[in-house]
């Protein structure tokens, strides 16, 4: 792909140009990291000629589509005439290759056997080219010489390039990694699962070798692994693996060996490796009891690292919850990945969630580059709570943005926050600072304060007799927890190590058109109809707000936004703002800039709070 | 000596020291030697055998083509033992950067290096490539012929 701005190839699947980091056309964009939806999934044939067996799995053909190589044509006698004395040798002639041998486009390069026998030879591999691995966003694939990451636009200078690291395996027989050829053509990504990356097969000396190409694994596997290891990092194994095996169970494959040997481990990171146990199944209750085996196998795995020794119900864990996760495993009543993720993320959150923290607060809002008028409001409150040298602040932040133009828009913004904040400073802040525990029910707090300027600007809206109204998020920092209610497009994200996270759901009319698979993710930007909004405060005598509790961790932010921002900057570009800004102050003005430098079209607003763990983490 | 003397004096050993420095650098910049590029380094193959044939194959080309074929950059003249295993075309040794890869060309024998068989291979020091009975030794000889240095 051509970049527009300075004209310099790129591969087809970059975002940003490796010579000057303009974005490039999306619409260019493989859409690879997408998994395609259960339903729509394709198997592929592993090729016409696969006269060696046959496979040993059934398989959904909901569609085909051919393995994407190039399958080279087998030239037995290339030199007609040839008059060459040949050799004796087998009908088939399957060895190990030497050290140096390339295979594939890449190429790989071959630079050791691991395990060899008749049928399946496996080699430590690298890429022949070197690679530089953004810093950013771990794309690895940026070759010598590029300035910018074709996936991210981050500045890779001053970063070693390299050889990517690989596992190869090869075999004269299609079927014998015939599953991992098959994973390796659905094209499938996960941080969580090494899954295949490429299949091919190439002709030595007039016999087809079939190959398939794994991301290399850390030398540790959970079997070398001591245990009992770290609860916090068990569990966050934990959720990484119950999340990869959900993803890889949408997409019918059961791993059938969801034990330690199967799982890599590496700074922090658990993934699964070794597919070749996996198959991919037809979906139904069969299905269902194979997906539970890998869920309970998990678990015994996780429980083994967590004490050292098998299970047993008598063998009592911190927090309770996850005894009980494991006992609900274990009786057979907690049987999907999905469920075990879920489990396990809260326990983490109970056991990381800090006991003493800070809150630091960055706030701005803009009237951008065309409008006359800021419609935009935004609220901050909080108090500060020190009690035996635990700090638990209370918060409350809203950004409200109105609309109905001039002495209306505004007008609706303000009223809305006016009410919250009369009602904060009325029960929410009294009750949760001045009483005893149990303090507030938030949720319902947030509901009926949503419903107070809903209502207030509903009549203020019959009075004046215009069609003002507004959209507002809105959240609540408590007890290390945000609560989250909103209302509108107005957005909540969250931002960690992970990356960044959109929390609310646009109540709009493309997000529904998103939701139901009538446009893409990618068109709802520049939709037409990207600004008609179903729901809003003022336009009907009540209104129920979408409500969110989400736990919070040490150096976790929350940034709230008017779609003046995330309508115009995306959401890879805020995370690296706010990443790169040394405080939320700086971070909200570079948000604003970034967003006005999009144009600055409509009202811009941002409230991005950070929280600060005091003490005990 | 009157002060113009002094003077005169003086500026006749600047004149004298700058035509020196003048003459120092042209000296210095006109035998220009070739660029001053990393030392080339020819690669070989050195065919293993008895008989009297050539042995020696200066690797100078981008790609070149082994075979008994009379249009092969690398013949393998009939007599050679071993030549009727060797196909028309055989194989082509192709040199990417510093390195060289050795390519079966759908031989009808193969190739093999260091003893395996192999359809594609990067070539290093001492590595033994057979095209059919006929080996060689791929060897990354220096320019000069001196002793190498062991990096």
């Amino acid at each position: 792909m051509k970049c527009e701005v300075c004209g310099t190839y790129n591969p087809t699947e970059a975002r940003f140009c490796r010579r000057c980091s303009a974005a490039l056309p999306r619409e260019a964009k493989v859409n690879a990291s997408q998994p395609a939806p259960v339903g729509e999934m394709t198997t592929a044939p592993l090729s016409d000629d696969d006269a060696l067996g046959t496979h040993p799995f059934e398989t959904p053909t909901l569609g085909t589509r051919p393995l994407n190589e190039a399958e080279p044509v087998v030239q037995e006698q290339p030199t007609s005439l040839d008059d060459t004395q040949p050799l004796p040798r087998p009908r088939f002639l399957f060895e190990t290759l030497p050290i140096g041998a390339l295979v594939g486009s890449l190429p790989y390069e071959i630079l050791s056997a691991i395990n060899t026998d008749s049928v399946v030879n496996i080699y430590a591999a690298q890429d022949r080219r070197k690679r530089i691995r953004c810093r950013s966003c771990a794309f690895n694939r940026n070759t010598f010489g590029d300035e910018y990451c074709q996936q991210c636009g981050a500045l890779l200078a001053g970063i070693e390039p390299h050889h990517p690291r690989f596992t190869v395996k090869e075999s004269i027989a299609a079927d014998a990694i015939a599953v991992e050829r098959r994973l390796a053509d659905l094209r499938l990504h996960h941080g969580g699962a090494m899954l295949p990356v490429d299949t091919f097969s190439e002709t030595i000396a007039g016999t087809r070798r079939y190959y398939v190409v794994l991301p290399e694994p850390s030398p540790s596997t959970g079997e070398s692994l001591a245990a009992p290891q770290e609860l916090l990092d068990v569990l966050q194994w934990g959720v990484m693996l119950s999340e990869s095996l959900a993803f890889l169970h949408q997409r019918n494959i059961v791993l059938g060996a969801a034990d330690l040997s199967h799982i890599s481990f590496e700074n922090k990171m658990a993934r699964w490796f070794d597919f070749t146990s996996a198959r991919i199944v037809t979906p139904g209750v069969e299905a269902r009891t194979w997906f539970k085996e890998d869920v309970a196998t998990l678990a015994a795995s996780l429980f083994v690292l967590l004490t050292g020794q098998m299970y047993s119900p008598r063998v009592v864990l911190e927090p309770p919850s996850l005894s009980q996760t494991f006992a609900d495993v274990f009786a057979g009543q907690l049987t999907t990945a999905a469920a075990l993720a879920d489990r396990l993320r809260s326990a983490l959150a109970e056991v990381r969630r800090p006991s003493s923290y800070d809150i630091r607060v960055g706030r701005l809002t803009d009237v951008g580059h065309i409008r006359q008028l800021n419609e935009d409001s935004l609220l901050t409150l909080e108090a500060g709570q020190v009690h035996r040298s635990v700090s638990r602040p209370i918060g409350l932040y809203v950004v409200a943005d109105g609309a109905g133009g001039h002495a209306a828009g505004d007008v609706a913004s303000g009223i809305a926050i006016r009410t919250i904040a009369r009602q904060a400073l009325e029960n929410l802040f009294p009750q949760q600072i001045a009483e005893a525990p149990p303090g507030i029910d938030v949720a319902s707090w947030m509901r009926s304060a949503v419903q107070s300027a809903n209502e207030a600007v509903h009549r203020q809206r019959a009075v004046a007799r215009t069609d003002m109204g507004t959209v507002l998020v809105m959240a609540i920092i408590l007890d290390g927890e945000a609560h989250i209610a909103h209302v509108g497009d107005s957005r909540a994200y969250l931002i960690n190590e992970a990356g960044i996270k959109q929390l609310t759901v646009d109540h709009s009319l493309v997000q529904r058109l998103v939701d139901t698979g009538q446009i893409k993710p990618e068109e709802a930007r520049t939709h037409e109809n990207r600004n008609v909004i179903y729901k809003m405060i003022g336009d009907r005598p009540k209104v129920e707000p979408d409500l969110q509790r989400v736990a919070l961790a040490p150096s976790d932010r929350l940034l709230l936004c008017s779609d003046g921002l995330c309508g115009y900057v995306d959401d890879i570009e805020m995370l690296q703002i706010i990443r790169s800004s040394s405080s939320p102050q700086e971070a909200c003005q570079h948000l604003i800039d970034a967003a006005n430098a999009a144009g600055g079209a409509d009202n811009i607003t941002a409230v991005l709070v950070q929280i600060d763990a005091l003490g005990d983490v | 000596m009157n002060p113009s003397d002094t003077i005169t004096l003086a500026l006749g050993v600047v004149a004298l020291l700058m035509v020196v420095a003048i003459a120092l650098t042209l000296i210095r910049r006109r035998p220009a030697p070739p660029p001053a590029a990393p030392p080339e380094s020819i690669a070989l193959l050195e065919r293993i055998g008895e008989d009297d044939g050539p042995r020696i194959y200066a690797l100078h080309r981008p790609v070149m083509i082994i075979g008994r074929g009379e249009e092969s950059d690398i013949r393998i003249a009939p007599e050679v033992p071993g030549a009727l295993t060797v196909s028309r075309r055989h194989a082509q040794i192709r040199r990417e950067d510093t390195e060289h890869v050795v390519e079966d060309l759908g031989s009808e024998n193969g190739i093999r290096v260091n003893g395996l068989i192999t359809h594609r291979n990067l070539l290093r020091e001492g590595y033994r490539v057979s095209l059919g009975t006929v080996e060689f030794v791929y060897r990354q000889a220096e320019s000069s012929g001196a002793a190498r240095s062991v990096s």
